[in-house]
């Protein structure tokens, strides 16, 4: 008897800007490199999650096709990149108009009726999701099931924590319905000793944890200049082993959490305490 | 006695027959009666279907609405294209003189901006668009009807230095026999007026043959654009004509009354009042001889309806002006309940049952179900209001009297007034004959007489 193999479905969510993209299509060539089947999944009007895993070039995307032929075929939107990495990206509307979270809902929607996880017998799919938790169709990919385990993408930067906040909230609130819980959040930019106390603290009070630290580099600026990830381009760099650390800790990833997000106030509390902290220290020195 | 479930407060999620209907409703009520007006839902087809059945039922008769039949594409991407090819297809097929745009819930939510949208749009000359925005999760089908009245006033109306003695009447959502009793009466004072949207002569009038035909009612493209040389705007119903009058007033600095719908004696005698200090001549001899018949019907059938208790469920708008002429006769309006209304309405009711000495349970924004519940504790000797009061009135076994919007399971309705003298002479005969006909079918077979 052959037993279904459970395909691994990961959200990775953060504010935009902060290196989303980036860090997952840089898990996505680490995991096919180490011989896993993978599908990154771009739910990102922008449509750029995958373009480092394919030399940078952009490719029709699941709503453009359903826009212009009403129907989607999986050849149609389902690109190999970088180590036969899967790419798919939704698309969605122009800035300004229409609705992007409706996109997101009917994306994944239709890559779900067309069953091209399990025949394209993939372990890992993971969904590269834009920004915070803006609407409910954003929410989509941590929704009914469907990705299993969260991980968010932050610097030491305010916004870009409060962007995680958010984002821990939506997991609270759709944990009791079969929603995907937390695995923890990737600390990216994380240069100095007080960035990493600031995450660290973070990860604390929202009973968390961090699941990897990745620096900033140029190597990173570099590569994608390229129109690579760290890990195509500079396999033996510094930074490839970071990724290929975190890739690893991702893949291994059992048992995720259902986090405990701050309350506004007490957020703006915390952040406060933390600013006088800085502040001190730039004094002292 | 039974502790009553509110709408309005603990139970916000279910209303149960709400006494309010969809905005767009409204909107096409009022673009209909504008002269060769394409009413445009910007939506999927099903909103367009159901408000265009609803209007359709009550005046048993087929009418024109298009729509931009958004579907999922247009959900994702915005329904600009839909919007702009379906203006286009409009202009060709229907050749009407203005397209009316509402929008619906599904655009609203996606955020289409449907004026930017029609501001790209190169129109053929002579034709016109306007738009309005008109969300179904806020207010009412009144709110719709006044939102398309104020769209087309704002985007139309050219404000004007030179005035002339002539009054701009804004009346609220009646049916057109009411139109015409409201026209007869301003036109018995031999001044200039304007009534819009006027849906006399569409919703009456033969349905034209041909897809580019038009009915012949309607308010006039050309009136509307002069309506800022007008001397008075006067807003017949608070909440479905008071914000266009304003708007209007301000717009092309006119001044502006709002009054009740001229329902029964008193809204009507004010409504008289207004035009004969506008237009400072008096009123013709006509009107004065439907007045003393009137009054002398209301005394004659005193004794057959003092103290008789009445629960009102309808439109805020014909609420008010109706319970003054229920109390005024004598009658008790036990129960006043409405769709979705300005904060006005319980002031005004409180005054009118101070006046006359009787008292009135008051509820806006709220649903039969919970009318229901108030009658099983207190009930009443007749209910008057829209058609979904027929489940009531059989449950509870009270006699049911149709007035207002909607009423889609009877005929002819339509072609007679509620407003004016002789509306009030009508739904006099309406009450009479319900409450009679319930004492009849009450009485013995040996007990029941000929005579009065």
């Amino acid at each position: 008897m052959v037993t279904k193999k459970k395909i691994k479905q990961i959200a990775i969510y953060g504010k935009g800007g902060i290196g989303k993209s980036t860090t997952t299509s840089n898990i996505s060539a680490a995991l096919a490199k180490a011989g896993y089947k993978v599908m990154q999944f771009g739910c990102d009007p922008k449509s750029d999650s995958t373009n480092t895993l394919r030399d940078g070039n952009y490719m029709p995307t699941v709503l453009d096709t359903l826009r212009e032929k009403n129907t989607v075929q999986k050849e149609e939107v389902i690109f190999q990149g970088f180590q036969g990495v899967y790419c798919v990206e939704a698309g969605g509307p122009a800035p300004g108009v229409g609705c992007a979270g409706r996109g997101i809902i009917t994306a994944v929607q239709i890559l779900k009726q067309l069953k091209v996880f399990e025949e394209l017998d993939l372990d890992i799919v993971l969904y590269d999701v834009l920004g915070d938790v803006v609407c409910g169709g954003f929410a989509m990919p941590i929704r009914d099931g469907i990705a299993e385990h969260v991980f968010t993408v932050s610097s030491a930067d305010f916004m870009s924590i409060y962007a995680s906040n958010n984002l821990f909230k939506g997991i609270q609130k759709f944990s009791n319905s079969g929603g995907a819980l937390l695995g923890g959040v990737i600390a990216n930019s994380i240069n100095d000793d007080y960035s990493r106390a600031i995450i660290n603290d973070f990860a604390e009070r929202t009973g968390t944890q961090v699941v990897g630290y990745v620096p900033r580099s140029v190597t990173v600026t570099t590569s994608e200049l390229q129109g690579k990830t760290t890990i195509e381009a500079a396999p033996d760099s510094e930074q490839a082993k970071i990724y290929l650390n975190l890739a690893n800790t991702i893949v291994e990833h059992t048992v995720s959490k259902v986090p405990a997000p701050m309350e506004i106030k007490e957020l703006r509390g915390w952040a406060a305490t933390w600013a006088e902290q800085l502040l001190a220290r730039e004094k002292g020195l | 006695m039974l502790e009553i479930d509110k709408a309005g407060n603990t139970r916000q999620a279910l209303h149960i027959d709400p006494l309010r209907m969809c905005q767009p409703i409204g909107a096409i009520y009022a673009a209909l009666g504008v002269q060769a007006c394409m009413p445009h839902s910007h939506g999927s087809s099903g909103c367009c279907r159901y408000h265009k059945i609803l209007i359709s039922k009550h005046f048993q008769k087929t009418i024109r609405v298009t729509s931009s039949m958004l579907k999922e594409n247009a959900a994702i991407f915005g329904g600009e294209e839909n919007l702009k090819a379906a203006v286009k297809t409009i202009f060709d097929i229907y050749k009407p003189q203005i397209i009316a745009v509402h929008s619906t819930c599904l655009s609203e939510t996606i955020g289409d901006h449907v004026s930017a949208i029609l501001s790209e749009i190169e129109l053929p000359t002579g034709k016109y668009l306007v738009s309005a925005q008109t969300p179904s999760y806020l207010g009412s089908h009144l709110t719709g009807y006044a939102n398309m009245v104020e769209a087309l006033l704002d985007q139309l109306a050219v404000r004007s230095e030179l005035k002339r003695k002539k009054c701009f009447i804004i009346p609220g959502l009646v049916n057109p026999s009411d139109i015409r009793e409201i026209k007869e009466i301003a036109a018995s004072f031999n001044g200039e007026f304007t009534v819009c949207p006027d849906i006399s002569d569409v919703f009456d009038a033969a349905t034209p043959e041909k897809q580019d035909e038009y009915s012949p009612g309607g308010t006039p493209l050309s009136e509307i654009i002069a309506a800022g040389s007008c001397e008075l705007v006067l807003a017949l119903g608070a909440e479905a004509a008071g914000a266009p009058a304003a708007a209007l007033s301000e717009k092309c600095d006119i001044p502006f009354a709002t009054l009740d719908l001229p329902i029964g004696i008193e809204a009507t005698d004010r409504y008289i009042r207004q035009l004969q200090l506008f237009f400072g001549s008096a009123p013709l001899v006509e009107l004065k001889r439907q007045r003393a018949q009137l009054v002398e019907t209301v005394m004659n059938c005193h004794p057959l309806l003092y103290k008789k208790r009445a629960a009102v469920f309808c439109d805020p708008d014909i609420a008010v002006p109706l319970c003054e002429f229920l109390a005024g006769i004598g009658m008790a309006p036990a129960f006043v309940f409405t769709g979705p209304a300005s904060g006005e309405l319980d002031d005004r009711l409180q005054e009118i049952f101070r006046r006359y000495e009787t008292k009135g349970v008051v509820q806006s924004n709220t649903d039969l179900f919970e009318l229901e519940q108030y009658l099983n504790n207190e009930t009443v000797d007749v209910l008057i209001g829209e058609v979904h009061g027929k489940h009531l009135a059989r449950r509870l076994d009270i006699p049911f009297v149709r007035m207002g919007f909607p009423i889609t399971d009877r005929f002819i309705h339509p072609y007679f007034p509620i407003v004016g003298y002789r509306g009030a002479l009508r739904i006099l005969e309406m009450l009479l004959n319900a409450i009679l006909d319930r004492a009849d079918r009450d009485r013995a077979a040996e007990e029941l007489s000929f005579m009065l």
